[in-house]
């Protein structure tokens, strides 16, 4: 007997409140350069932090209305802050001021954040969100052009949890897979003034031919118009993607990035991706300059050349144990990024990782006898390595 | 000769039905679930409850529910399509779908084993080697794959309960090598049907085993129309 049943989604049991406590273990440890050598400067020696995460989350769907809820407290010791180099608390824009600094003294800090809080009212074919939540619109591993909003560097540790930002979002859902989507969202600091520069506006359309997902995309990102487009699909066991996009300024630039996904073996799997961005410095000795760019300090960028590859291999040595190894190359210098990584699942819920990041390539030269000027990207990075150990409740 | 070739198709299309039967035990026209997977293995053993919604053969999403390093990952399946969305970078990747047909989330079982996108009836020739009798408690019937099927195994072995309910099916590869078994167990009632509330899966020659507990299972529900696309992927 053919039953009819109120909304299966509806059915579903409410989540529960949950939380993440993450504590991770950072040392860096730099070669030997005049750069490093300022005697005020905490980076002359190796140096160690400790960072303690703490997310409370409370995601919950009543019906047509969802609200999403995550608070994160960050405890840090040491004078030197080295959280950068995890991506541990790192922040997004926000409009309204959701932070707090309980301590904040030379050798700890207690700092928390307001990182997602929003209510999503869904009605069919339309779920509408407001608040501070995460926006993605890219399907690139490495070199995303198309996440604008929140990019995400891909060279650190914690990739967990995308910033959330302030922002209103209304998708309409066509059919299975088509989608158009329009996101304000806020791009600046609380207090600045509602203007152009600190307000992202975009529009994003996608549909699926065959086995392919295809979308386009076009806004306004900090006032400079943009258009973009993005290609997902496969081929035999192929995973494909590509993504670019074009800003319209004075002096128009392209970014954009094409990759695979495979898995050869089933404990193994393989990514490449290739990039390109034409803003990108000519070479190392403009890398100073580039790196003071408005796009740079702002965070919309972070690579300083304009051609770069990127691998990774992951590779489940035991069922609980996944050893990998990524790297991004910038095919100019040339040099290299290593980031070997391996982590177990202590539990179902406890994971340890220890990972690394390695620069390869030409060190700078002596600030002390030539103007400051880099020889290569990667190779002007100190080794960095971090133990982190994740606790799921 | 007619009378017999008749026959012959007659049985073809019983054993077809029996078949059917075995695809569709967890499954229905259409199915709402919540599943506790059990993974036991020589090294770890490990839970995961999953939600699943399926309508017909070609579409499913599968949502983790627990643990909760996992939980809110979602799959979901349209025909040859397959995504899958990580709710915490809010990401979705699109898959080929050979991706999932091997172990799942560390199991002993595939994703055709969870949703049952592909039909015995349809990849394997059938013959009968039993039915309940004076001698035989149980129904059994032999399968070989059909020419073109895109299937990996050599051959297959399916028992029914005398009133058709699943018990079990042994995998043996192309050399004749028994690979895995598939049994069911603990039949209940759900949503006024019969169904064997437990799956287990074991590799051959292996103490390891997924076991697979269906704690709710409704059958043949209208799902929202919304159900198979990415808006509740999403969600």
């Amino acid at each position: 007997m053919m039953l009819v049943v109120a909304t299966a989604l509806a059915a579903r049991p409410p989540v529960q409140p949950g939380l993440d406590l993450k504590t991770f273990v950072v040392g860096v440890f730099p070669y030997d350069h005049v750069l490093f050598e300022d005697p005020d400067c905490a980076c002359v020696e190796p140096a160690a932090q400790g960072l303690t995460d703490l997310r409370l989350k409370l995601d919950e769907r009543r019906g047509r209305f969802a609200i999403e809820a995550h608070h994160t407290a960050t405890f840090a010791t040491a004078d030197v802050d080295l959280a950068g180099q995890t991506g541990v608390a790192r922040r997004a824009p926000q409009l309204v001021d959701g932070t707090w600094n309980a301590v904040d003294a030379r050798q700890m800090s207690l700092a928390g954040r307001v990182d997602r809080l929003n209510l999503q009212v869904t009605v069919p074919h339309v779920d509408l969100t407001l608040g501070r939540q995460a926006i993605s619109f890219g399907r690139a591993f490495f070199f995303s052009p198309l996440d604008l909003v929140t990019p995400f560097d891909p060279s650190i540790v914690d990739q967990e949890y995308r910033p959330g930002v302030d922002a209103a979002r209304t998708d309409v859902w066509l059919g299975t897979a088509g989608q158009v989507a329009a996101v304000v969202a806020w791009m600046g600091d609380p207090g600045d003034d509602l203007v152009r520069e600190h307000l992202t506006a975009t529009g994003y359309a996608q549909g699926t031919l065959g086995l392919w997902d295809l979308g386009a995309f076009g806004g306004l990102v900090r006032a400079d118009p943009v258009l973009g487009a993005v290609a997902a699909g496969s081929a035999g066991p192929l995973g494909l993607r590509s993504e670019a996009t074009v800003t319209l300024v004075d002096d128009p630039f392209v970014r954009a990035s094409a990759g695979a996904d495979w898995m050869p073996m089933p404990d193994l799997y393989l990514s490449a991706e290739l990039y390109l961005q034409t803003l990108g410095a000519d070479g190392p000795d403009d890398y100073l300059t580039q790196a003071l760019d408005p796009r740079y300090v702002v965070g919309e960028l972070w690579l300083l050349g304009q051609r770069y590859a990127g691998v990774s291999a992951s590779w489940k040595v035991h069922p609980l144990w996944t050893v990998g190894t990524g790297a991004i190359a910038n095919l100019g210098d040339p040099s290299v990024l290593l980031m070997p990584s391996i982590e177990g699942s202590v539990s179902d819920e406890v994971s340890l990782t220890a990972s690394g990041f390695v620069g390869l390539g030409e060190r700078p030269p002596d600030w002390s006898t030539s103007a400051p000027a880099f020889a290569s990207e990667f190779g002007s990075w100190p080794s960095a390595f971090f133990l982190a150990l994740k606790v799921y409740a | 000769m007619i009378l017999l070739s008749a026959l012959a198709l007659a049985a073809e299309a019983d054993l077809g039905v029996l078949l059917d039967k075995v695809d569709d035990v967890a499954r229905g026209g259409s199915s709402h679930a919540l599943i506790t997977m059990a993974v036991k293995t020589d090294r770890y053993e490990r839970t995961v409850q999953l939600e699943v919604w399926s309508e017909g053969s070609d579409k499913s999403l599968v949502v983790i529910r627990e643990p909760a390093k996992e939980a809110g990952v979602a799959t979901l399946m349209v025909g040859d399509q397959l995504w899958n969305y990580m709710p915490r970078v809010d990401r979705t990747v699109k898959l080929p779908a050979a991706m999932m047909s091997d172990g799942w989330m560390g199991s002993h079982v595939t994703n055709d084993d969870l949703v049952k996108s592909s039909r015995m009836a349809d990849d394997y020739d059938a013959e009968l080697r039993h039915q309940p009798d004076a001698t035989h408690s149980t129904w059994m019937l032999s399968l070989t794959p059909k020419p073109e099927a895109p299937v990996v195994w050599g051959r297959l072995e399916v028992e029914l309960t005398a009133d058709e309910l699943p018990l079990a099916i042994a995998y043996y590869d192309e050399d004749g090598r028994l690979e895995r078994t598939m049994s069911w167990e603990d039949p209940r009632d759900f949503d006024g049907r019969r169904v064997p509330a437990v799956l287990l899966v074991k590799p051959a020659d292996s103490t390891e085993y997924t076991r697979i507990t269906y704690d709710s299972l409704a059958f043949d529900m209208v799902h929202d129309p919304s159900t198979f696309t990415l808006q509740a992927l999403r969600r």
